[in-house]
């Protein structure tokens, strides 16, 4: 089920009625059932898929912790991992790896249509730390199978996160929130929040950018790259974050808190930030689960919080630097199964690479303005095989910003300059004049949410349709 | 929590408030054409449609040798309407009774377009002359409105030349093939609150949201009809092969093509660049006169200032514009005149 559709409105609706109405031992399974539903308005056959993943985690992390022999350990996770990434290289990277052999090796391997499920990529992960924190022995197994089955299944975030991790949320399953006004007030705010930037935002924003990048790329110009760039840029943006806040909205509208996933990404001032402010639970997931196994750091807490943190520059011996290029790869890939993601992975890499130079040889305080310009324009370029059709496209756009004779030739309409301006624009003043620094008062606090919310309100209203999907509902 | 009971039933009541007493009137073809002009499609001397704005709804009451006026607002848009006025295809209709005269106009119709139109129309009918009017503002536009998109969706059976086949790729979205349940239910409960008045008039306050802020941009950027539109090089290359592509065809299936620099008000400065305007009337020339059957016109000049008004404004200030595009019926008349002789 789509977040953006009037369906989901009122599934929401009959669910949340329903789930503070019925018996308080039934809620755990009411709201798997509900999940399920949610699931299966998209496709009945793929809840299958999850069931059986489900299955196997919840049985493994038993195994795993009933056993005191670390190789039998051992073994019982590697099952739980190679089984969880084997289906997601089955439906997701199939198709990729037959391309990349029939190009090697000249063959003509056909494949019959597979369909990517909706949320594998995220429930894949969840399911991995929970039985890697069984493992570490950060957490116990949960024994009710249906608690474990609303972990998995949760429906605001089954589709496309945040990737949460098991404590976090089956602690709340245990000691479940009772009814409150506050919750259902945020949880309300946070999803009207969410329709706006997605429907009214980002949906708008798509058909703009469609066409930019539909343009031959040869024609473009420095500029031209800039601005669609930053179109793109925002659009992700508005779409994801918007995705996001509708999850913790309706979450919270039934009790739970789920982790924030963006905090104003575009005003980081280094990259190390902006994967702090950006996807927080993926890149917590990639630090605790990839880049800190693999530079050999003893991962003691488990917390979707924080994006790439300090106990990086821990560990000596390993080569850093490597790893850090290995893990973007795959973060990279993650997101998508072609070779632009994984160029986009190596992009930031690179720029997280020359930044660690930068700290270790200019000690001296640099401007926040510079730095903060470097780092948004990097960002948004970085964006562009994210977006692009292929890596030809992606770098026929890079070589544009190297060809200063044409650099300012302006090739797209009017239109697309002044949004990039406007939207960078407004971001900064929406970051620097939020209400509560705007206003000094309760009143003041008072006039301009009640103004704001209202105006989303009532343009999500006329702009809602499911005309577009999440765009991380297809990684 | 007394204080955030409040906020929220304010914020309903005021939602409810202004979405209540929004006007749902407000057609968007006729906000660009503005309060002086007024959309008027041709009818023959039976008072049948020979005008169509939509290929959906093309459909010929004679469809042996058929001469097609193919057009933007221009063509349909009278400006200073009265009672009893008329376009130039209904003038040109009515004095050659024995000519099948039909027209096919679309705001801001691009040469894309032109030729994706005419593809069809080649393909299934008697076309004997095609008439075109090659409008610069037009080359701008590279997007193929979703109308025409879905039709040759629909109708996939076109043989395109490559420059089109890529657009339509990267336009048409592959639908799966299994209807979810989703659809379903999205499908039953659009159907049940598009009765509600409410509900509907959703699209008209879109329309409105989009027109403030065309406005709102206008104004802050000093943005008007007058303002100069300079050359977009991607639109511009993927129409003139469109054009070309149109000759091409035209040739092949030995169809008349006639195509004319339409009138431009002279009275006061173009919104070209005059550099990128001559340079766009040499290569329409150039590329029609290929074809010694195909004839290139030039009429930019021929109506005279009085016959040309004024929109309404573009902007939030309330001030009248130029209208650069749209002449009164006199102006109508005159074009009819000078279009005669490719008629004959």
């Amino acid at each position: 089920m789509f977040f953006n559709s009037i369906t989901f409105l009122i599934f929401l609706s009959i669910v949340c009625f329903f789930f503070w109405n019925v018996n308080k031992s039934f809620r755990v399974g009411f709201l798997v059932f509900s999940s399920c539903i949610f699931y299966g308005f998209w496709r009945w056959d793929f809840l299958l898929l999850i069931l059986f993943s489900t299955v196997l985690d919840y049985t493994i992390s038993i195994l795993i912790d009933r056993n005191d022999d670390n190789n039998k350990r051992k073994i019982y996770l590697l099952i739980s991992i190679i089984t969880n990434l084997s289906l997601l290289a089955y439906f997701k990277y199939l198709y990729f790896i037959v391309d990349n052999i029939n190009f090697a090796f000249g063959s003509n391997i056909s494949l019959y249509e597979i369909i990517l499920p909706f949320g594998i990529s995220f429930y894949t992960f969840e399911t991995i730390s929970y039985t890697t924190d069984v493992y570490r022995r950060l957490i116990k197994p949960e024994s009710n199978f249906l608690r474990y089955a609303l972990f998995v299944t949760f429906f605001p975030k089954l589709v496309a996160g945040p990737i949460q991790r098991t404590k976090e949320f089956l602690d709340q399953v245990i000691n479940p929130n009772k009814f409150s006004l506050d919750n259902l007030f945020k949880g309300l705010k946070r999803i009207i929040e969410g329709l706006f930037l997605k429907v009214v935002l980002a949906d708008n924003l798509s058909a703009i950018v469609d066409d930019g990048f539909n343009i031959n790329p040869d024609i473009l110009s420095g500029v031209d790259v800039m601005t669609l760039s930053a179109l793109f840029g925002f659009q992700i943006y508005f779409d994801f974050a918007g995705y996001s806040s509708i999850a913790i909205g309706c979450a919270l509208l039934l009790g739970f808190k789920i982790p924030e996933n963006f905090n104003y990404p575009y005003i980081s001032k280094s990259f190390k930030e902006f994967w702090k402010r950006w996807h927080i639970s993926l890149s917590s997931w990639i630090r605790d689960y990839l880049y800190l196994p693999l530079l050999g750091v003893k991962v003691l807490e488990t917390t979707a919080k924080g994006g790439i943190g300090n106990k990086l520059d821990q560990k000596k011996g390993r080569n850093k630097n490597l790893i850090l290029f290995i893990t973007w790869a795959i973060m990279g890939l993650w997101h998508g199964a072609n070779w632009t993601f994984i160029l986009w992975g190596l992009i930031h890499a690179t720029l997280i690479f020359i930044e660690r130079i930068r700290t270790k040889y200019i000690t001296f305080k640099t401007n926040t303005i510079i730095n903060w310009v470097t780092v948004y324009i990097f960002s948004m370029l970085s964006w562009i095989p994210f977006r692009a059709e292929n890596i030809e496209n992606t770098l026929t756009m890079y070589s544009k910003l190297f060809d200063l004779g044409s650099f300012i030739n302006l090739n797209l309409r009017e239109n697309y300059y002044l949004i990039a301006f406007i939207l960078t624009l407004l971001f900064l003043m929406l970051y620097n004049f939020r209400s509560y620094k705007l206003a000094k008062n309760k009143i003041g606090i008072f006039i301009i949410d009640v103004s704001k919310i209202t105006l989303m309100v009532v343009l999500t209203y006329i702009f809602l349709r499911p005309i577009q999907q999440f765009i991380y509902f297809q990684f | 929590m007394k204080l955030k009971i409040f906020k929220f039933f304010t914020i309903i009541f005021f939602s409810l408030l202004i979405i209540f007493f929004s006007s749902s009137e407000l057609v968007s073809e006729e906000f660009a054409l503005g309060d002086e002009t007024k959309s008027y499609y041709a009818l023959d001397s039976d008072n049948k449609k020979i005008h169509f704005s939509k290929i959906d709804d093309i459909e010929f009451k004679d469809n042996s040798e058929l001469i097609i006026f193919l057009g933007n607002s221009q063509t349909h848009g009278v400006n200073q309407f009265v009672k009893g006025n008329s376009n130039y295809v209904e003038i040109l209709s009515k004095k050659y009774p024995n000519k099948n005269i039909n027209a096919i106009s679309i705001p801001n119709g691009s040469l894309t377009e032109f030729y994706m139109i005419s593809t069809y129309l080649i393909s299934n009918f008697d076309i004997k002359k095609i008439i075109l009017p090659a409008f610069f503002d037009d080359t701008r536009e590279s997007n193929i409105r979703t109308e025409i998109i879905s039709f040759f969706d629909e109708n996939n059976k076109f043989n395109f030349d490559d420059n089109i086949k890529l657009i339509l790729s990267k336009n048409i979205i592959e639908s799966e093939n299994t209807i979810s349940t989703q659809d379903l239910s999205e499908e039953f409960l659009n159907n049940f609150f598009e009765k509600n008045s409410f509900w509907k008039k959703r699209e008209s306050l879109r329309a409105q949201v989009f027109t403030f802020l065309y406005k709102l941009r206008n104004t802050i950027f000093f943005i008007t009809p007058s303002s100069k539109r300079y050359k977009i090089e991607e639109a511009y290359n993927q129409n003139i092969n469109s054009l070309q592509s149109l000759i091409n065809l035209c040739t092949l299936n030995n169809i008349n093509l006639n195509i004319y620099i339409p009138p431009i008000r002279s009275d006061i400065e173009i919104p070209y660049d005059n550099l990128e305007y001559n340079d766009f009337k040499k290569k329409i020339e150039e590329i029609i006169n290929v074809n010694k059957d195909f004839q290139y016109l030039n009429f930019e000049k021929i109506i005279p200032a009085k016959y040309w008004g004024m929109k309404s404004s573009t902007n939030l200030l309330k001030t009248k514009e130029y209208d650069f595009m749209h002449f009164n019926f006199q102006a109508h008349k005159i074009l009819a005149d000078s279009l005669q002789i490719l008629l004959k």
